[in-house]
This record gives structure tokens, C-alpha cells and sequence, in this order.
């Protein structure tokens, strides 16, 4: 070799190193950029019939693709989670504190038909039976309005993710054609982007992705349903659907709001199309309850002028709504003397007020299994234990997602060999731990056994 | 009747600080934490006994198996989890679950998992 060619060689070692450098640098830059993989310089050895030594030949990112797309699939399981925990989280909020929701109006109607009983031709008894008939056929008509507040929360925000999805989509489609367009060292960074994106939409609802030759992707949301084909996306429409008037879903016209059950947008539309419309019912039959019963007792007995008792309550024809549409009857509220405190007709009787009084212990809510007060206490409980079960979940989500996540760090940008060397002892150290996990499970359900639980 | 935990009730608190230290070595993907786990699992396993169960556990136990509970819940999810991505990418790399004579990973001949961008 002669001089002029060891110096080359030298000069283009030197070269490489330099552009190693720059990577290094460009690597410890992002080290907190979202989405950003790892690079590595393509050091390519030269042969000595081109002079020798080593060449930079370009960048490679490490961008691990099973763990990328797990990382993507357990992502809208733990948004969906999420997003019905902060759902939840305002409902329960909205449920009041124990003794001073509707338990605390129910306990004070009652009340007051027991002073009532005792003094059945006090007008200022009666007057405390009007005021509490009103209070608390108002508590139902504002729990009623929460209830039906946060559903319109849960659709406006399935509104907003639809719009969300519909511009993740359009700058997907555009990297897209980005990605396929561009040259050299401008494609990595368009990857980055593009994972973040793929990252964030899967977020919002669970998503497909094929992968195209040219490094873009094709993303279907739903059942297969095109998102994003290369370069063009297909945004969702949303549209006002019924009475409601809540958001439907729609691709290419299609109403597939049925379909989308995973993601935040998933847990969105789980908020506002089962959990809270159950939370509705369960309070518009403690109303319809409440209010049969005691308007059955009401116009069983008779008023401080001897006539027959009214019912004391308005209510709809239907169960549904109930607890929205409840007033007290107009005429009994503008004139106290109109309740019905006596069971025989006689002015000291206190018969009718007495068995009011008494349906504060009567069994006679859900279909005659618990009274009004353990009914409401259902409903809140039944509100907590979905809270509770979502929390748990999100937890054990992120578990998952965490330990993907940081397994993605410890292994990007080393090379096959220790990767998988990583891999397999970190399998290998959790298969240690796992052998007890039976021991474990059957020693805690014998022990709950011996304490008396399940 | 005394607030001092029960040697049955500590074993339970044993078991499930030992399998959230689990939790936390998967989650941080700390292959040494995790080693060191298996000990610490093994010891507090072999301290649970069903045997002796006084008034006092009756009364605390049932809050601390439901804790031991759902930490053994969250370690099998995030463990299956975990097995499926390392198999996923053990497959890809072309290495096997299984060990040569010279105690190394056995190597497949495919490896079709890493993608890499070259430019």
C-alpha cells in the first residue's frame, strides 16, 4: 500500500468515526423525544482494491417491530381504562356524599311524616311534609340531571376524540407520502414521527397496521374499516343521531359506533352508552318505586277535610324518566290540608301518615328486596365497584405497558445477539418468580377459606 | 385485642411486598431486581402456613389476602404479557427457549423479527 492510499484510508476511517460521533450526539439529543429510535452508523469495511479501510454507508434506527406493535395493542386497552376512571370519577362526585344525596332527602321525607303522625292536625307538620315532598322529588330531578350531564360530557368528548383520530390520520396519510418521497438520512425522522402517530391514534382507538414496502403504513380502525390507505385518509364522520341527539361514528357513511369498543374513544362511548344509562335506570326505578308506594299509601287514607287522599306524587306513564319528571302534586303543595294523614277519615287519625312513616323500612324497592335508602346505596356502590374495576385494570395496564416499554429501551440500538441475550435472561428471571405464583394463589384461597371468605 | 400483626399476617404482608418488588422488576424490565426477587418470593412462600389462625388474623387477614390477590393478579397479566413479547422477539432473533451443550442459547436459522432501516 502505498502512501497516497494509507492516507485515503486513514482520511476515510477518520471520516466514519466522525459520522459516529454525530449519531452518537444526535441519539443523546433525543434521548427524551417521544417516538425517536435509536440510530447506529452502517460502517462498511472497503476492500483494498478500493484503498482500504472503513466507510459510512448510512444510518440504521432500531425500531423493534413485535414490540412496537404489542406496545401499540395494550395501549387502547389502558386509555379505554383510563378514560372510564375519569368518567366515573365525576359521577361519583356527582352522587354526593353518604346522608346527603338522596338518602338524606328520603330519610327527611320520611321524617317529617312521622311528626306528622304525631300530631296529625298540626299545620306546621303538614307544612314540613310539603316542603320534604318537594325537596326531595327535586334531589331525583338533579340527580336525574347529573346523570344525563355526564352523559353529554361522554359524548361531547367522543366528539372531540373523533376529531382527534381524523387528524392523526390525515398527518399519517401525509408522512405517508412523505416517508415514500424522501432520500437518505430524512427518512428516519419521518419514521420517528410516523411511530408517534401510529402511538397516539392506537391511544384513541385500537387500530390495524400494514406495513407498506416504502415504509409507509395502511391503518384500519373497527372491522377493517380503511383509515388511512398510503397516502389518503378517510376521515370518520360524526353525526347526530335520535332524540338524544348523541354523536354516531360514521366511515364512508356507515354507522360504526357499535364497532369501536377499545381506546379512550371506546371507554368514552362505554361511559355514555351502558355504565351511566344503567346508573339511570337503577335511579328512575328507585323513583317510580318510591313513588308508588307512597302514593298507594297516600290515597289510601284521607285529608284534613275527610276527603280521599290524591297521589301524592306526579310521575310519567313510564319507569324511564322518572326520576327526572317527579313533582309533587300542585295541588297538595298549594294546599297542605290536602294530606292525607288520617286512615279512617277523622281528624286525629294519623293512620295514612303513620304507614307513610313506615315505608322508610319497608322492603319495597327493587321488586321487594330492599328498602329506598339500600336501594340508592346499590346505585352508589354499583357506581364505585366500576370505578374501582376500571382502576384496577388501568393499573394492571400499565404494568404491561411500562415493562414493554422499558424492555423497547434496554434493548434499542444493541445488536441482535445481545438483545435476544437480554430477552432470554429476562424470561428466564421472570419463569423464576412465576413457578410460586400457584403455590401463592392456592395458599391466599385457603387461607381466605379459614377467615371466612370466598 | 392487640394492633401487632400475627406471624400469619406478616407472612401474607411477605408475600405481597415480595410479589410487588416482582411487579416492579418487571415494570422497570430489571433483569438483577428480578433474580434477586426469586429469594425473596421463595422465602415468604415458605412462611405461609394455614395452620394457627387467631382471632387477630380472622380480623386482618381478609383486607391482606385481598392486597396479595391483586398483586398476584397484576404479576400474571404483566407476566404473560412479558413472556409473549420476549418470545415474540427471542423467535425473531432466531433463538430458541432452549440451551446447547455449552450451556448458550440455542440459535434458529431464521431471524425475521427486527426491522432495519437502512438509508
Amino acid at each position: 500500500m502505498g502512501l497516497f492510499t494509507t492516507l485515503s484510508s486513514a482520511s476515510r476511517a477518520l471520516d466514519a468515526q466522525r459520522f459516529g460521533l454525530e449519531i452518537t450526539g444526535q441519539n443523546i439529543a433525543n434521548l427524551n423525544t417521544d417516538g425517536y429510535a435509536r440510530r447506529s452508523p452502517i460502517l462498511v469495511e472497503q476492500s483494498m482494491h478500493d484503498g482500504g479501510g472503513v466507510q459510512a454507508t448510512g444510518v440504521s434506527a432500531a425500531r423493534d417491530a413485535f414490540i412496537e406493535a404489542r406496545l401499540r395493542g395494550e395501549l387502547p386497552a389502558q386509555a379505554r381504562d383510563g378514560a372510564i376512571v375519569d368518567s366515573l370519577a365525576v359521577v361519583q362526585t356527582s352522587l354526593g356524599q353518604p346522608g346527603k344525596s338522596i338518602d338524606g332527602s328520603l330519610t327527611a321525607f320520611f321524617d317529617a311524616f312521622s311528626a306528622l303522625s304525631l300530631n296529625p292536625q298540626s299545620a306546621v307538620a303538614r307544612d314540613g311534609v310539603v316542603l320534604q315532598g318537594r325537596l326531595v322529588a327535586r334531589a331525583f330531578n338533579d340527580m336525574a340531571g347529573r346523570l344525563a350531564d355526564s352523559r353529554s360530557a361522554a359524548d361531547s368528548q367522543v366528539r372531540g376524540i373523533a376529531g382527534q383520530v381524523n387528524a392523526l390520520a390525515a398527518r399519517i396519510a401525509t408522512l405517508n407520502a412523505q416517508i415514500g418521497g424522501a432520500n437518505g438520512a430524512d427518512v428516519e425522522p419521518l419514521k420517528d414521527e410516523q411511530g408517534a402517530a401510529l402511538k397516539q391514534l392506537a391511544a384513541l382507538t385500537p387500530i390495524t397496521v400494514v406495513a407498506g414496502e416504502t415504509g409507509g403504513v395502511d391503518v384500519s380502525i373497527g372491522s377493517g374499516r380503511a383509515l388511512v390507505v398510503g397516502g389518503n385518509d378517510y376521515a370518520l364522520g360524526v353525526s347526530s343521531t335520535g332524540i338524544s341527539g348523541l354523536a354516531a361514528i360514521t366511515s364512508g357513511g356507515v354507522d360504526i359506533t357499535a364497532e369501536l369498543s377499545g381506546g379512550k374513544l371506546g371507554g368514552v362511548l362505554e361511559v355514555r352508552d351502558a355504565l351511566v344509562p344503567a346508573y339511570q335506570t337503577s335511579l328512575d326505578q328507585l323513583a317510580s318505586d318510591f313513588a308508588s308506594a307512597v302514593n298507594a299509601a297516600h290515597a289510601s287514607g284521607y285529608d284534613a277535610n275527610g276527603d280521599p287522599g290524591q297521589s301524592f306524587f306526579t310521575t310519567p306513564a313510564t319507569v324511564a324518566g322518572t326520576a327526572a319528571a317527579l313533582t309533587m302534586n300542585t295541588a297538595i303543595a298549594a294546599d297542605p290540608s290536602l294530606v292525607a294523614a288520617s286512615g279512617t277519615g277523622s281528624a286525629g287519625d294519623n293512620q295514612a301518615a303513620t304507614s307513610i312513616s313506615q315505608l322508610r323500612d319497608a322492603m319495597a324497592a327493587g321488586g321487594g328486596t330492599s328498602t329506598f335508602t339500600e336501594a340508592w346505596s346499590q346505585i352508589v356502590y354499583r357506581v364505585g365497584t366500576d370505578a374501582q374495576s376500571a382502576e384496577q385494570d388501568q393499573q394492571s395496564r400499565q404494568d404491561v405497558v411500562s415493562a414493554i416499554s422499558h424492555l423497547r429501551d434496554a434493548v434499542s440500538g444493541v445488536s441482535l445477539d445481545e438483545e435476544a441475550g437480554y430477552m432470554l435472561r429476562y424470561q428466564r428471571a421472570y419463569e423464576a418468580n412465576a413457578k410460586f405464583f400457584g403455590v401463592v394463589n392456592q395458599a391466599l384461597d385457603t387461607l381466605m377459606s379459614l377467615v371466612g371468605g370466598a | 385485642m392487640s394492633d401487632a400483626p400475627s406471624s400469619l399476617s406478616a407472612a401474607v404482608l411477605d408475600v405481597r411486598r415480595a410479589l410487588d418488588a416482582v411487579l416492579d422488576a418487571m415494570r422497570g424490565a430489571d433483569v438483577t431486581a428480578l433474580d434477586t426477587c426469586e429469594a425473596r418470593l421463595a422465602s415468604a412462600v415458605a412462611s405461609l402456613s394455614a395452620t394457627g389462625v387467631t382471632a387477630e388474623d380472622v380480623r386482618r387477614l381478609g383486607v391482606e389476602i385481598g392486597g396479595a390477590r391483586a398483586s398476584l393478579r397484576r404479576c400474571r397479566r404483566a407476566g404473560s404479557a412479558i413472556a409473549d413479547v420476549t418470545s415474540a422477539v427471542l423467535a425473531a432473533a432466531g433463538v430458541g427457549a432452549d440451551y446447547d451443550r455449552a450451556g448458550h442459547a440455542a440459535t434458529r436459522a431464521t431471524r425475521i423479527g427486527c426491522v432495519q432501516a437502512r438509508v
